[in-house]
């Protein structure tokens, strides 16, 4: 495990840090990055016959080591002094405590039942199991139409840091594997405290941060060994970096924006639907500032990101389809034809939103936000995060709607999960939108 | 009264304290909120600790006693004979994924077969409709050195070992 998060950490500082001091965020986002780099080395790996394991996660390790030291990178922590906004001590260990404590639930739940979910079992546990044994390339398993139901074209991200892990650690255990989701954990809760924090303070960064990684949702999913976790913490990762560079033009961000955008799509199937949503999003909103000298280092990092990957969507061509192929489906006539089931997959959607014991007080603090704002709704920065969530949620609602499942079968099973996909998002808006560094007391008294 | 001050970021408007204080109070609630809905989700830490009673006193958890049992079986290959499974009840399909799903994983980089043909396997109608008797030829082609019967009996399912008979 050790060697799995040094390599996760330090491929990624060598994407994510420079010669400043790193901050929270930047610890997340190399977390994030590290995901990314890490699977796609050792798909790439996996494809030249060599199998997850020490070998290559100490190959990369040094070479990120290599690149970062080259690279003079910064690897301390801005000291808390510098930090903006004012220290809470108290809020700050009690924060840190109930991380610790997430995280510990999730490795007792992963102790006590195992890999008890079926796609856990029968799709990424499954594929970890192969990768662990076999090459990609000369592996029967993603020719075996036998074992279709386990979703033979699925991407392998979560897969091959399973395997990895499995390899390294010599036990492919549920408590083993959900070390890997702990890091994701903390990930998630870098990225939100360290953005919140640098506008609403330490106090708020650290509670937004605590609502995140306290929904139950993502406490029922991140033990469940399947990976709409870490397609959530990947697309938090992505879509944050890309709003972020969208603000300040850094390039840096950009290229964690972009290696984080090539995890999402290597998590699931859904990140194809991100693939060309949040590049064009981005495009369209510079297009709308007349931002034109950004859109050249964006359309070369994206051309990068799918030269990286394009070795996946070769070998994803081969691949048998054997379930729906739902993009195939995807048309306006056939849209309208099942536009009667609209209705119902709102209010689905909406039902779970709005389930307390599911998502606690969210869909509360998404409400006070605007209100907050209600002198803002015309800034378009204000949009950028609910645009895109609204965007990736409409694409998996028109999926919905063309699939042939019986929506009273399908929809309990999937609105939680589809909804944990953005809810780390819609956390951030609410932190970062809802409030601000409060004013010097002696300001206050003037004003008042 | 909103002022701006200075924001490494950019400029902020900053707020009172007194609604700082007031957002800090309703995350602090937001969270509070989470902690007590994770304790009611009807599949979160209350059902683990239903689980782990179970374990505790001896009944071990479905995906446990099937990957156990799949990863004792003899060296070789094996062939998985389904019986007494219909496809149309629910209870069935879910017992017969929960068993085929575990023993697949359980049994790699062994191989358990449930058909001879290059056939789409996508669910449990599709595994009890092409679970057809191979030839015994067909089966040491494929090394498979035991036939597995599992049979559902009521609410249960019961496994029984056969080794392939020489050809």
């Amino acid at each position: 495990m050790i060697l799995l998060l040094a390599t996760l950490l330090i491929s990624g500082l060598a994407i994510s840090a420079t010669k400043r001091p790193i901050t929270v965020e930047i610890l997340g986002y190399a977390i994030a990055c590290g995901h990314a780099l890490t699977a796609v080395a050792l798909f790439l790996f996996s494809c030249a016959g060599i199998l997850p394991g020490p070998g290559p996660l100490l190959a990369l390790c040094v070479l990120g080591g290599i690149v970062c030291y080259t690279r003079k990178v910064q690897l301390s922590i801005v000291p808390p002094a510098a930090q903006v906004g004012r220290c809470s001590r108290g809020i700050a260990t009690l924060g840190i405590l109930v991380v610790l404590g997430a995280a510990a639930v999730l490795w007792y739940t992963a102790y006590v039942c195992g890999i008890r979910y079926w796609d856990a079992l029968a799709i990424w546990c499954l594929k970890a199991n192969v990768l662990a044994h076999e090459p990609v390339l000369t592996s029967g398993y993603f020719q075996d139409t036998t074992l279709s139901f386990s979703h033979l074209d699925y991407p392998l991200l979560v897969p091959f840091l399973l395997a990895a892990l499995a390899n390294t650690a010599g036990d492919a255990s549920a408590f083993q594997f959900a070390d890997l989701y702990v890091t994701q954990l903390f990930g998630t809760a870098a990225i939100v405290y360290g953005i919140v924090r640098s506008r609403a303070g330490i106090p708020l960064g650290t509670l937004a941060a605590l609502i995140v990684v306290t929904l139950p949702t993502a406490q029922r999913w991140l033990p469940a060994l399947t990976a709409d976790s870490t397609f959530s913490f990947m697309l938090l990762a992505a879509a944050s970096a890309f709003w972020q560079w969208q603000r300040s033009g850094e390039k840096r961000m950009l290229a964690i924006a972009m290696v984080c955008l090539a995890g999402v799509i290597f998590t699931k199937n859904e990140g194809m639907a991100v693939l060309l949503l949040l590049p064009g999003g981005t495009a369209v909103i510079c297009g709308l500032r007349k931002q034109w000298s950004r859109l050249r280092p964006l359309a070369i990092g994206y051309g990068l990101t799918l030269l990286a990957l394009t070795p996946w969507f070769i070998f994803r061509s081969d691949l048998p389809r054997t379930h729906e192929n739902y993009a195939s489906r995807i048309s306006v006539t056939n849209l309208l034809d099942h536009s009667d089931r609209l209705p119902h997959v709102l209010v689905a959607f909406a039902r779970e939103a709005a389930t307390w014991t599911h998502w606690g007080l969210l869909p509360v603090l998404a409400l006070v936000t605007l209100a907050l704002n209600a002198r803002r709704l015309r800034e378009l920065e204000l949009w950028w995060i609910p645009l895109f969530v609204a965007s990736v949620l409409g694409v998996y609602i028109a999926v919905i709607l063309v699939t042939p499942w019986e929506l009273k079968h399908l929809l309990p099973n999937l609105s939680d999960r589809l909804l944990l996909h953005v809810a780390p998002l819609v956390v951030l808006w609410c932190g970062y939108y809802c409030a601000s560094h409060p004013s010097p007391p002696e300001l206050a008294d003037e004003s008042s | 009264m909103r002022r701006v001050t200075e924001d490494p970021a950019n400029l902020v408007p900053s707020m009172s304290p007194k609604t700082h204080l007031l957002l800090v109070a309703l995350f602090s609630v937001a969270v509070l909120a989470n902690i007590v809905g994770f304790q009611h989700h009807p599949d979160c830490l209350a059902k683990v600790r239903k689980l782990q009673l179970r374990q505790q006193s001896g009944r071990a958890l479905w995906n446990v006693r099937y990957a156990t049992y799949f990863q004792e079986l003899p060296a070789g290959n094996c062939y998985a004979n389904y019986v007494g499974f219909r496809p149309d009840r629910g209870a069935d399909q879910v017992e017969l994924c929960n068993v085929h799903y575990a023993a697949v994983n359980a049994f790699y980089p062994r191989r358990l077969y449930v058909t001879t043909e290059d056939v789409v396997l996508n669910n449990a109608a599709d595994i009890v409709q092409h679970n057809n008797i191979p030839t015994i030829s067909w089966l040491h082609a494929q090394e498979v050195t035991t036939i597995l019967e599992i049979r559902r009996e009521k609410d249960t399912v019961n496994f029984k070992q056969y080794p392939v008979p020489a050809p």
